[in-house]
């Protein structure tokens, strides 16, 4: 499909975006924000995009381009691109497995466009909705592409809510609801904080609980020991590829926490206490438990048939990934012991 | 024999272009103010066309034309007995996909958008997915001209010896059932179309095609103009592998609208059109059952295939046969037979693809023999040796080996690898698997019947010593005509600088039938090679006069090596004269550097002056060379199919690592020794091994055409239909051989194809060393593994 008819806009300021947007929204003319356009331009080409579209550029404002550790937080620009963030000595520092995640993000060439801000925000993706318009025309057009069927769980067509489950992808988004991470969220009414977990929702189609001319400023992530972090990316080419599934997993020493990608409409996201056992916390934890909350995981996940991969594997994979992730910090004592 | 460039490595010429951008493919061309031309595709599997209304569409602005199936009268096909395409759907569409109606308008966003206001009604029905359902009886065939009452398009058999007492000669008896979903070619280069016009009716049509001699004729015949007002041009080509050696729809459309509306016309494909145009690799279904004795080898082999054809016939007969007749080597065989039915359904179609044929039965017949083999606890890589095709003998459908360097191949590739100490001794996980193959250098049997020369190549020379080698062939990227190049440089002992390659222009160019079944090295290069030593007899009498000495007396051609067992039937190796290796090393003469030497080395002439004494009295030097190949083959049905001047000979020795808790393949190294006769330019040929590797390997563990059950292409772009990256590419090791074979242009035969088919069974017998599973299904996902892990453990 080709694109045009685009009125193309670069505001200098959040306030001047804001601006924009309110406008189009006012006149009732469709606007995107623009990040670095790896997602969103690929949706517009191949939707139905006969009318006239803004696109609100936010790369030349630089609020969004901050990097820095200040009060007890580190604050990242949602107009960083992810391969500045792979690189950038306080990530390294102070989150290294968010640069281990972005790092899995895509290909070099996406990365060294793709912003983070854009990489939260990233559209779910689905068989049946990521199509060109011969294929919906073939398929009938799902909810999410605006029709009245999910082809995915066939017996949910026809309902007045249209749920969907088109998949979560963002990778970087699986480790930061693992760190507590906030969103700096601006709108004409000023800025608004929200925790990454309590950010998006469950349903495919209506995904987050930003409003249409909100702008992500970017994150804060409270500062603490974040060594003990990994994440685990599963898919059938080792690059240029989506999740099929994707576990983070980060330990503070009391708790285990783990996030899934690719599989739900939402990062999910479970926290397991170390089961306390003797003196030292942490010594003892029985493999069998691991193995558990790994089982008890996966339990809570329900893929769908959404990709090369049979959703039965898949939904054993999340307990293997995440039994691998943990166990890369873990090392078991003896045959049944472990030990972070 | 020392030689001026071949066997030496030469970059690819234009390679500097293509990587600077420089190079003009099609969609390239700036043609002047052309109409721009979007076709508008079926959504449904199987439906018939009620009616069709363009006039909204032609009412916008900018619309000058639509075409619709009523504008196109006669159909068409790669093959002369199986054309059953039209350029646009008439009554009814058979894929999603299939074009319906074709917009040529000033610009492409507005062709694109009275796509949409173009209203067809459709009347559905039930389309056939399955090819297993393609059997079932039916009144409403796919094809209801064939009047039929299955949609099965071809049933093709052939039987040698006998089978039952090869079964029970056997000790092993191996039979087991093989599935493979649809691979395509995955080129770079979406397919592209340029049309332009000039006053005196005179039609140039630019097209990304393998094949533009088959071009050529198929838009004659079903556009009704005379082959003399057309004249077809391939640009530089972003690959090829098969997907551009039919004549397409899109071709046939580009040129009826240039026609219509006396403008120039630009057609370009989206990468979602390229996966509907498809005529890739036909999924199939084989059962292949093998009879092994440690002392007799294979004592009887069976193959059952059903394959895919998908919507319309294209190469299917060929495809057909090539599933059966691919099976009779490398290994010796008495007994053998195959059946193999193509079907029609509701999908893209399938056509030819690297390999053409025979890669899902290799993968059939080397997992099997694997299975044999190791039941009978006989180690698979040296237990192969002993069975392999002699080189000078006949296979039982009468393919002439010639030359065969398999035995030392395959001898030197389990000692690069260290098969010895690895196999059946790497720790769980780890596995070592072998497998070999052989292919067709160059099919003998034009698509067309004709006793013509299967190519010609015209040579110049002007006062400048430049030579202008003419040529069909068409360089698609795997450097035709570099290696054209390097047979006028070698015979006229010039810098490759000097030779400028016009290729694949139907006006400038002698026919060429194109490139396909890995013909162009062996039958254009011995065309060329020729060429090149008519000019430099002309040379040679041009320094004789110089010199004053008498013309040498040449010896005779040599004629082909007949040495071998024909089984009883006269050598007939066709016209000597045309054919292979004209002894011009006895013209007593050395050329190099741009120096002719007598041989004695006493008396040197400059090229150039030589040149311009040879053109005293009849100006610019011309000559032509073909290739004819012999007569071939035996008399029976199907007899020509896989007929060939030479095979070559694969083996590859692959190296996984199974991640054992998910399932992940991954090949850390792939050892391989091919034997394309003598190495022209190894350059290239390590690059056609690089390439055939990878393309394997994702045919072996991730490409799939993802057909939902209603046949929607669920993954028509690059994102889901994966391609492997560079991180899945494995180390590789080629192995040096020495070969050479007789007929071939400096003793060379094909790379392009023939080392891709034993790449998978490679793999998937590695697999079952690493972790004792056997895999029948491509691709091998890690998903099928763990399955299988299960199965195994759960006994
Ligand atoms: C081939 C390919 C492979 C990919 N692989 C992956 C992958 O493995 N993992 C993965 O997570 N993603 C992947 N992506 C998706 C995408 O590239 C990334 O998610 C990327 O980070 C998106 O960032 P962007 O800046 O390009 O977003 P954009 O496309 O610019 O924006 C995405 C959405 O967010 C909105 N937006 C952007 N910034 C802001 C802001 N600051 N405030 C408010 N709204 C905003 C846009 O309006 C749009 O709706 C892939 C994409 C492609 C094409």
């Amino acid at each position: 499909m080709i694109l045009k008819d685009i009125l193309y806009h670069r505001p200098e300021s959040i306030a001047e975006a804001i601006g924009l947007s309110q406008e189009c929204l006012n006149n009732g003319q469709r606007f995107h924000y623009l990040g670095g356009g790896t997602d969103l331009i690929p949706n517009l080409k191949r939707g139905q995009c006969d009318d006239s579209l803004h696109l609100i550029s936010l790369g030349r404002i630089p609020d969004l381009k901050k990097i820095v550790e200040e009060d007890g937080k580190l604050k990242i620009g949602a107009l960083r691109n992810l391969a500045e963030l792979i690189n950038h000595p306080l990530i390294e520092k102070i989150i290294p497995g968010l640069a281990l995640a972005a790092g899995k993000i895509a290909s070099p060439q996406i990365r060294s466009r793709a912003t983070l801000g854009g990489n939260l925000l990233v559209d779910t993706r689905c068989v049946y909705f990521n199509q060109t318009e011969t294929i919906v025309a073939a398929d009938g057009a799902c909810y999410k592409n605006g029709g009245t069927v999910c082809h995915l769980i066939p017996n949910a067509s026809g309902k007045p809510n249209k749920p969907c489950r088109a998949r979560f992808v963002s990778d970087s988004a699986a480790i930061l609801v693992l760190a507590d991470a906030q969103l700096e969220i601006a709108s004409a009414s000023g800025i608004r904080k929200i925790g990454l977990r309590e950010f998006y929702g469950q349903d495919g189609i209506s995904r987050n609980n930003l409003s249409p001319s909100e702008i992500v400023v970017g994150i804060t992530v409270p500062l603490r020991d974040y060594r003990v972090m990994t994440y685990e990316k599963m898919r059938l080419r080792a690059t240029f590829d989506f999740a099929s599934v994707g576990i983070g997993f980060f330990s503070d020493g009391q708790t285990l926490h783990f996030s899934v990608n690719g599989v739900e409409s939402y990062p999910l996201y479970r926290a397991f206490a170390l089961p306390k056992t003797g003196e030292n916390a942490v010594e003892g934890i029985y493999s069998s438990w691991l193995q558990g909350i790994c089982e008890e995981l996966a339990k809570n996940c329900s893929p769908l048939k959404q990709d090369l991969l049979s959703p039965a594997y898949r939904k054993q994979m999340i307990a293997v990934l995440a039994k691998r992730a943990a166990y890369k910090y873990i090392k078991p004592r003896s045959l049944n012991t472990l030990e972070c | 024999m020392e030689y001026n460039t071949i066997g030496k490595p030469q970059p690819i010429i234009s390679s500097v272009d293509k990587v600077t951008g420089r190079a003009h493919y099609t969609d390239d061309l700036r043609v002047h103010n052309p109409l721009h031309v979007k076709i508008l595709r079926s959504p449904h599997a199987s439906a018939k066309i009620i009616s069709i209304a363009t006039e909204k569409a032609m009412a916008l602005s900018g619309v000058k034309l639509i075409l619709t199936g009523a504008d196109f009268k006669n159909t068409f096909g790669v093959l002369p007995i199986s054309k059953d395409e039209s350029a646009l759907a008439k009554t009814v569409v058979r894929y999603i996909g299939e074009p319906v109606a074709a917009v040529a308008a000033e610009s492409a966003a507005i062709a694109e958008k009275a796509l949409k206001y173009i209203d067809v009604t459709y009347e559905c029905l039930t389309p056939v997915i399955d090819m297993r359902k393609a059997l079932d009886k039916t009144e409403n065939s796919i094809h209801p001209e064939l009047k039929k009452t299955t949609n099965l398009h071809k049933a093709v058999e052939q039987n040698f010896g006998d089978l039952d007492t090869g079964f029970k000669e056997a000790e092993q008896i191996v039979d087991e059932f093989f599935t493979f979903d649809a691979v395509t070619h995955a080129f770079t280069e979406p397919h592209a179309t340029q049309v332009v016009l000039d006053g005196e009716g005179n039609i140039t049509v630019y097209s990304a095609t393998q094949v533009p001699y088959y071009l050529h004729k198929a838009l004659a015949e079903v556009l009704e103009i005379p082959m003399h007002r057309l004249r077809v041009i391939k640009p530089h080509l972003g690959g090829g592998f098969g997907g551009k050696s039919d004549p397409f729809p899109h071709e046939m459309i580009a040129v009826k609208c240039a026609l219509s509306t006396g403008r120039n016309i630009r057609l370009v494909f989206s990468r979602e059109e390229v996966f509907y145009s498809h005529h890739g690799r036909h999924p199939s279904r084989i059962n292949m059952k093998l009879g092994y004795h440690p002392k007799k080898g294979i004592t009887a082999l069976k193959g059952d295939m059903l394959i895919d054809g998908g919507a319309y016939a294209s190469f299917g007969v060929v495809t057909s046969y090539y599933n059966g007749v691919l099976l009779q080597g490398p290994y010796e065989l008495k007994n053998f037979g195959f059946h193999c039915d193509r079907v029609y359904t509701n999908k893209p179609v399938c056509g030819a693809m690297r390999g053409h044929g025979g890669v899902n039965p290799r993968f059939a017949t080397e997992v099997a023999l694997d299975i044999a083999l190791t039941k009978a606890k006989i180690d698979p890589g040296y237990g192969r040796l002993d069975m392999i095709l002699k080189p000078h003998s006949l296979t039982p459908g009468q393919f002439r080996i010639t030359s065969s360097g398999l035995k030392q191949g395959l001898e030197k590739a389990l000692q690069s690898s260290e098969w010895k100490r690895k196999y059946g001794k790497l720790p769980y996980g780890k596995g070592i698997g072998v497998a070999c193959g052989f292919f067709i250098s160059g099919s003998a049997l034009p698509i067309h019947w004709t006793q013509m020369p299967q190519s010609t190549v015209r040579l110049t020379i002007d006062f400048d010593g430049g030579v202008t080698l003419y040529s069909g062939a068409s360089d698609i990227g795997q450097g035709s005509d570099t290696m054209l190049a390097q047979m006028a440089a070698e015979v006229l002992g010039l810098p490759m600088k000097m030779i400028k390659v016009i290729s694949a222009d139907t006006r400038l160019t002698p026919i060429d039938y194109g490139s396909y079944s890995s013909r162009v090295t062996f039958m254009a290069g011995n065309a060329a090679r020729n060429a090149a030593i008519s000019i430099r007899k002309q040379l040679v009498e041009a320094a004789c006069e110089i010199l004053e000495i008498p013309p040498p007396i040449y010896a005779s051609p040599a004629i082909p090596d007949s040495s071998f067992d024909l089984g009883g039937r006269e050598p007939d190796f066709g016209n000597p004269y045309l054919g292979p290796n004209p002894k011009y090393h006895s013209d007593g003469f050395t050329f190099k550097d741009q120096l002719i030497t007598t041989k004695q080395g006493n008396k040197s002439l400059n090229y150039l002056d030589v040149v311009r004494k040879a053109m005293d009295f009849q100006g610019a030097l011309q000559a032509k060379g073909v290739y004819l190949s012999p007569k071939l083959g035996g008399d029976f049905k199907g007899a020509g199919a896989g007929l060939s001047p030479s095979y070559s000979f694969t083996t590859f020795v692959s190296e996984v690592s199974v991640d054992t808790e998910t399932g992940f393949i991954k090949v850390d190294k792939v050892t391989c020794a091919h034997d394309c006769g003598f190495p022209l330019n190894p350059l290239s040929v390590q690059g056609q091994l690089e390439g055939s590797i990878h393309m394997g390997l994702g045919q072996a563990l991730m490409e799939k055409m993802n057909y939902s059950r209603d046949g929607v292409l669920q993954n028509a772009n690059f994102l889901d239909y994966k391609i492997p990256s560079a991180f899945e590419q494995p180390e590789i090791n080629i192995v040096a051989l020495e070969s050479s074979e007789n007929e071939g242009p400096f003793g060379a035969k094909e790379v392009g194809e023939g080392a891709l088919a034993p790449l998978s069974p490679s793999v998937a017998n590695a697999l079952y060393d690493a972790v004792g599973i056997r895999l029948t299904s491509l691709p091998m996902t890690p998903d099928k593994v763990l399955k299988a892990m299960q199965q195994l453990k759960e006994g």
